[in-house]
């Protein structure tokens, strides 16, 4: 008789089968309670969860870098691919994020750029601080932006719906989503621009400068405070360039 | 008898053959979920994100492990003392900014700060919301600043040949010159040790021409000024 058709065999191997079986599926369980300890972690991506699933927040790379998240559901992005930091609120939407990133080009010019935000409910960022730079142009700013009140879903349909179509369609599209819905407008910007000026802006609800406080490129300072058309109605000091 | 054995020989065979194949799922579904690890806490001393193909994009450290600036493969040593925190890297795998906290009380006396700062291409921090606390000594606010084109490993270079010089005026002054074509505080909005809220807009040579502030006691001014600090025009007028 072979010996593994004998019958010990058989009690042999569905005992220690039954015992690996049961460490396994304990090990398991017990496994996904444990706190889990390491010195140093190499990893692409981490997700933090509530225990329901909820995303909350997301640490990638950019090889991993999530789309939108809107309700749970992730959507495509049309161009945002970058390695750092998405938050999303308690309903596993994106609610803001820290990027970062920055390489030298083919021709040798280096760009840079930082990111963090804070989005209105179901909209885009009101809250920035940018840090960025394109060759020999850098600019580093705060900005507020004012964000209409349409669900930010009803863009993201559009670009699911069209993302199919031709790129001129689908800019088309774009286009004319953007034209029958009200803009967003920066209410204020202070930072340096890529002219070598620093300044504060404080706009109106349209995005107009109403009140600038400057130090211009060559170092003079001027405060100017202009009507909505843009001209200057008053200004310090008064023989400041306009 | 006989029939009961050759009945539990199957019975055997089948329970084993079942088993094993159940194990077989599970240590296959086991392999195939290896790229998606479920965690309910993690503890490390640092975690690093990286590429598939190990370009660090991030990490988060304690103090001890807190990476050194490395730039061109070039490294370099901090000329404050940072960490823990969070280092963020370009696609170059170059230092670009970071996420930083700190706080401990020694004899009595307490010092604190934190900040979130992002650096220029190849240079040091360009934009940043920052806090420092030495003993109620505080400061807090946005800051940008501006810094030369060409990296910062060549201002380091250089710092390293003004710390051998023999102490005194001529080494103090290179070291003051050093910092002043390190580059410039443009912009800053927040308030400062002296208990003023301020925005303070500088020239790129880092002189302060404009400045908008309430004082400790409370007065509201304005000042512009002239590239040697003098002030040239106040609101409300100086008495």
């Amino acid at each position: 008789m072979k010996f593994f058709s004998s019958q010990r065999f058989l009690a042999i191997y569905s005992g220690i089968l039954t015992v690996t079986f049961a460490i396994t599926v304990l090990g398991g369980f017990a496994a996904e309670r444990k706190k889990s300890s390491f010195e140093e972690i190499d990893v692409q991506r981490i997700n933090l969860v509530e225990p329901d699933g909820t995303l909350r927040m997301i640490l990638s790379d950019k090889a991993l870098w999530p789309g939108i998240y809107l309700k749970g559901k992730e959507h495509p992005h049309p161009n945002r691919k970058t390695a750092g930091m998405l938050f999303l609120n308690e309903e596993g939407t994106e609610n803001g994020g820290l990027i970062f990133g920055g390489e030298k080009d083919k021709d040798g010019k280096g760009s840079s750029h930082g990111h963090l935000s804070f989005d209105a409910y179901e909209q885009d960022q009101i809250f920035s601080i940018d840090a960025g730079q394109e060759g020999d142009k850098q600019g580093s700013s705060l900005t507020l932006v004012d964000r209409p009140d349409y669900p930010i879903g009803e863009l993201i349909d559009t670009v699911d719906r069209t993302k199919d179509l031709p790129k001129d369609k689908q800019q088309a599209e774009l286009t004319k989503f953007i034209a029958s819905h009200p803009a967003p407008h920066v209410r204020l910007y202070l930072g340096s621009q890529g002219d070598k000026s620093v300044s504060l802006k404080l706009k109106d609800a349209d995005g107009h400068d109403r009140v600038v406080i400057e130090v211009a490129h060559d170092g003079s300072p001027a405060i100017r405070f202009l009507d909505s058309s843009g001209k200057v109605v008053s200004q310090l000091p008064a023989s400041a360039k306009q | 008898m006989e029939k009961k054995l050759v009945r539990d020989v199957r019975y055997l065979k089948i329970y084993s053959l079942g088993l094993t194949l159940v194990l077989a799922v599970l240590l296959l579904a086991a392999f195939q979920q290896d790229h998606k690890t479920k965690f309910e806490q993690i503890e490390a001393e640092r975690i690093n994100i990286v590429e598939p193909n190990g370009k660090i994009d991030l990490a988060i450290s304690n103090k001890k492990l807190f990476p050194p600036p490395v730039l061109n493969g070039k490294e370099m040593v901090r000329s404050v003392d940072v960490g823990p925190g969070m280092i963020f890297f370009n696609g170059n795998g170059d230092e670009q900014g970071g996420l930083i906290w700190n706080g401990k009380a020694k004899d009595g006396k307490y010092e604190a700060g934190a900040g979130l700062l992002f650096d220029q291409y190849n240079q040091d921090q360009t934009v940043g919301l920052s806090y420092d606390d030495e003993n109620g000594q505080r400061s807090a606010g946005l800051t940008v600043w501006d810094h030369p084109d060409y990296p910062i490993t060549e201002i380091w270079d250089k710092s390293q040949i003004i710390e051998k010089m023999k102490p005194g005026a001529e080494k103090d002054d290179a070291m003051k010159n050093l910092h002043k074509e390190w580059g410039s505080q443009r912009v800053f909005v927040g308030k400062q040790p002296d208990k003023s809220a301020v925005l303070l807009l500088a020239d790129l040579k880092g002189n302060t021409r404009l400045r908008i502030e309430v004082d400790a006691a409370g007065n509201p001014k304005l000042a512009f000024l002239d590239e040697k600090g003098k002030v040239i025009y106040t609101l409300p007028p100086a008495k």
